[in-house]
């Protein structure tokens, strides 16, 4: 589970950053929350959010109790009350109600009575279905328990593990060798692999965008690298995301270290091994392969991977499709006025978006001028 | 000579300075924002520069004709714009045809005309309105639809997107409901188009945070202003406004106090006086990081929700619809919360922002043709939406916003014979929310 953005607790100082874990002494509101999900099982959420949002009174950091909530609720099966179509239900009883005045629980029984009627049910599945589409109206069938204790450890796994999401850069040192790290590594990001009189470093560069499926992996690698007797970690996190430079985030291993995955769920909704990278077809003729991978939250390399079906030429970060490569250099060649406005004219008309990139990967200089139009085009 | 063209929003002045414009080191050129035009042409023909105007991408002009005839007072406020050299906003209440006057507006200039609306049932609304009246096809620019004719009604949200693409193709900008224009998102098309000619509609301009000052700019100053009282009985309904104060039942006037105590308590304890939004905001910025100020917070709000949504106002509620058991009555609050609470008690009709547009549609088909009386809803019927004409609302929570009350009495104006339209509010007694009551209801 990895907690929310804006959950995450840090204090930052001189290009260091660090995660604000939860304590021993935070362990009464953890008891809290868990008997809170606890009593609200066979309740709505609504309830339960009103329930939850009352411990933000309790004087601890809010943060810290809406992201234990969320790994709380993680642990939760909601599902809907109703057992009738909801809007159907809607129309029957208002239709019912008409011009009616409901002044007394008598005169309000009285329609629901005649509305279920109608619908062929009892009055008791008609008032659970009347808004059972809504979320706050779900209701909550299962809470898996959990000691606070473990909670409060699986809330300090979650924290790091959002942190780790938003970096760039991870280089993670341990004793031996693990082709289980190794492979989850290269699921995350770019990964490079070195070993050193027995200990194994590895480099990953992240994209920009972390996908759900690679914070998945995040989280894997995680999870087994706390097993491990030693290691350290060290991360270049921009947090929050809008922040200029990053931080350098630590984290070793030692005696007694609260950071613990909670256990997962009993039936996990998807098994890590079957776990598969989002299929994205990458189909554009004309592909530079930086902004892809940014738009997509991919490395370049996985975009290369992904590009199949056509024959590319790869310029240096441009990959164009050999057929269209032909169309534009016949295009470009058919030009007696280099200026940049007929060059755009005639790139765009063969159904290049972008013609400064293309230009620049096939060799092409844009000198250019006051009026962007007059520019000269030349090939170096 | 001067050669002025548009370039993603702005005017560029190729050979010589123009009013606004600023030096592109880059191309040698001048750039001015593009809402400047007017501006700069009207420089340049009294300084009598020599300039050629490539701005507009100039169609044949726009020949249409309309069966409306205005009223007296939309007669004047047109004329009022008009004399103001075709900009400015007019302000009329809801029911008192602001849009015949910006109809006739188009008709009279003969430009193309792009129509700004804050929601997409309000561009359908304009696009069925102005085909009727003018009998050709009208354009619709809004996410999933780009269909740009020389009349095309836009919201605000892709006219920010598309100004690049439309901002030298208009000659009128009308922004329906133009109090949305100053909001940080949307400030950007009173600049970024080159229409020289623009109108503003609303019913109730000003804005909480005084962001309205800066439509002077964009669409030009408050040319006609016609308030409710002043129209009601003749051209909108009759109307009467009561406040009604209803006492929170004993165990909510228990939490309540105990909440604000807790608030009171914190503010005295650190010294903090709230005598401003402002102050109230460096309050809530403190309970980010202060647990304590949290707690505050949190009392103070769960005090408010209490007195926005006591119990002893539904049970209100019930004495009013009997009092009136044939009139049509809109229900509004100011939370969901209460909105479904008041549908699954008293069994009416909801709307929200969570109802599926369907079934939003086919309530108030239901509600126009009488097959229901009531509908209870929040805050998405308050604009943007064609309601049914109702004659009775009851105001059961709301904000301190005046043109949100305005807006919701506007709901029953609408002239019918012998109407006699009511709003009722509820305000729990002794509570911070008479202050809030006592703001909306000031204007």
């Amino acid at each position: 589970m990895i907690l929310p953005s804006e959950d995450i607790r840090v204090r930052r100082r001189r290009g260091v950053i660090r995660p604000v874990y939860a304590s021993e002494d935070e362990v009464s509101l953890a008891k809290t929350l868990v008997s809170v999900f606890g009593e609200h099982v066979g309740e709505t959420r609504g309830d339960l959010k009103e329930a939850l949002s009352g411990c933000e009174m309790l004087g601890f950091d809010y943060r810290l109790v809406r992201g234990l909530s969320s790994v709380l609720e993680d642990r939760c099966v909601f599902g809907s009350r109703g057992v009738l179509d909801p809007s159907r239900v809607r129309r029957a009883v208002f239709e019912e109600a008409g011009r009616r005045i409901v002044a007394s629980e008598d005169d309000r029984k009285g329609i629901l009575g005649a509305a279920s009627f109608r619908l062929g049910s009892s009055v008791y599945d008609l008032e659970r279905s009347l808004y059972a589409d809504l979320q706050d109206e779900q209701e909550l069938q299962e809470f898996e328990q959990v000691e606070p204790m473990d909670l409060l450890k699986g809330y300090n796994f979650s924290l790091l593990v959002a942190l780790l999401a938003h970096a760039r850069h991870i280089e993670l040192t341990y004793d031996g060798d693990s082709p289980e790290l190794r492979d989850l590594c290269s699921r995350i990001g770019e990964c490079k692999h070195s070993n050193v009189r027995g200990s194994s470093m590895l480099s990953i560069k992240l994209p920009a965008r972390l996908s759900g499926y690679r914070a998945s992996h995040l989280q894997d690698l995680l999870t087994v690298v706390l097993g491990m007797k030693s290691w350290s970690l060290k991360a270049e996190v921009v947090y929050p995301p809008r922040s200029k430079k990053p931080h350098t985030l630590e984290v070793r291993s030692q005696k007694g270290i609260m950071i613990k995955p909670l256990q997962p769920r009993t039936e996990p909704l998807v098994e890590a091994s079957v776990r598969q990278a989002p299929r994205v077809r990458v189909r554009s003729k004309i592909i530079d392969l930086e902004r892809t991978a940014d738009r997509l939250g991919l490395t370049e390399a996985e975009v290369r991977g992904m590009v199949k079906g056509l024959s590319y030429v790869d310029l240096g970060g441009m990959l164009v499709a050999e057929g269209k490569l032909q169309e534009v250099e016949k295009a470009l060649s058919g030009l007696s006025d280099m200026r940049f406005g007929e060059v755009r004219r005639v790139l765009r008309g063969v159904g290049v978006k972008e013609p400064v990139p293309l230009l620049e990967a096939l060799g092409y200089v844009v000198e250019w001028n006051r009026d962007r139009d007059e520019s000269l085009v030349y090939r170096i | 000579m001067i050669r002025l063209t548009f370039d993603r929003g702005s005017v560029v002045s190729e050979g010589g300075p123009v009013p606004y414009g600023k030096l592109d080191a880059r191309s040698g050129n001048y750039r001015a924002p593009a809402f400047r035009y007017r501006l700069i042409l009207e420089h340049l023909e009294r300084e009598g520069v020599e300039y050629s105007d490539e701005v507009f991408m100039r169609g044949s002009g726009l020949q249409l004709s309309s069966n409306i005839v205005l009223r007296d007072y939309q007669k004047e406020a047109l004329e009022a714009w008009r004399d103001e050299g075709h900009r400015g906003v007019v302000v009329l209440p809801t029911g008192a045809g602001k849009t015949v006057v910006a109809i006739k507006a188009i008709e009279s200039l003969g430009e193309p005309a792009l129509i700004v609306v804050p929601t997409l049932v309000l561009v359908e609304q304009w696009r069925t309105r102005l085909e009727e009246e003018f009998g050709v096809d009208v354009g619709v620019v809004r996410g999933g639809a780009r269909e740009v004719r020389p009349i095309t009604v836009i919201t605000y949200d892709s006219a920010v997107l598309r100004s690049e693409e439309l901002g030298n193709r208009f000659g009128l900008l009308v922004f329906d409901e133009v109090h949305h224009l100053p909001a940080a998102s949307y400030r950007r098309i009173g600049t970024l188009y080159a229409a020289p000619y623009r109108m503003g509609l609303t019913a109730t301009l000003s804005r909480e945070d005084g962001a309205h000052v800066s439509l002077i700019e964009y669409v030009g100053r408050i040319v006609y202003e016609m308030e409710v009282d002043e129209l009601a009985g003749v051209h909108l309904a009759d109307y009467s406004v009561e406040t009604i104060q209803v006492p929170l039942t004993p165990e909510e006037q228990m939490e309540y106090d105990n909440g604000f105590s807790i608030y009171r308590g914190y503010l005295q304890s650190r010294g903090i006086r709230i005598r401003s939004a402002r102050d109230y905001q460096r309050f809530v910025m403190r309970s980010g990081r202060d647990p304590e100020a949290r707690r505050a917070l949190l009392a103070r709000n769960r005090a408010m929700d209490l007195a926005m949504n006591s119990s002893s106002k539904v049970e209100y509620l019930k004495r009013i619809l009997l009092s009136y058991p044939d009139e049509k009555a809109l229900v509004f609050t100011r939370h969901n919360k209460l909105v479904y609470r008041i549908s699954k008690e008293i069994l009416i009709p909801a709307i929200t922002h969570q109802t599926p547009g369907r079934e939003r549609e086919e309530t108030l088909e239901r509600f126009k043709s009488g097959v229901y009386l009531r509908i209870v809803t929040s805050q998405v019927l308050d604009e943007g939406v064609d309601v049914p004409d109702a004659s009775l609302a009851v105001v059961l929570s709301g904000t301190g916003s005046s043109r949100q009350f305005i807006q919701r009495l506007g709901r029953v104006l609408r002239k019918g014979e012998g109407k006699q339209a009511k709003l009722v509010e509820l305000v729990s007694k002794g509570t911070a929310e008479t202050r809030v009551s006592r703001r909306r209801s000031s204007r």
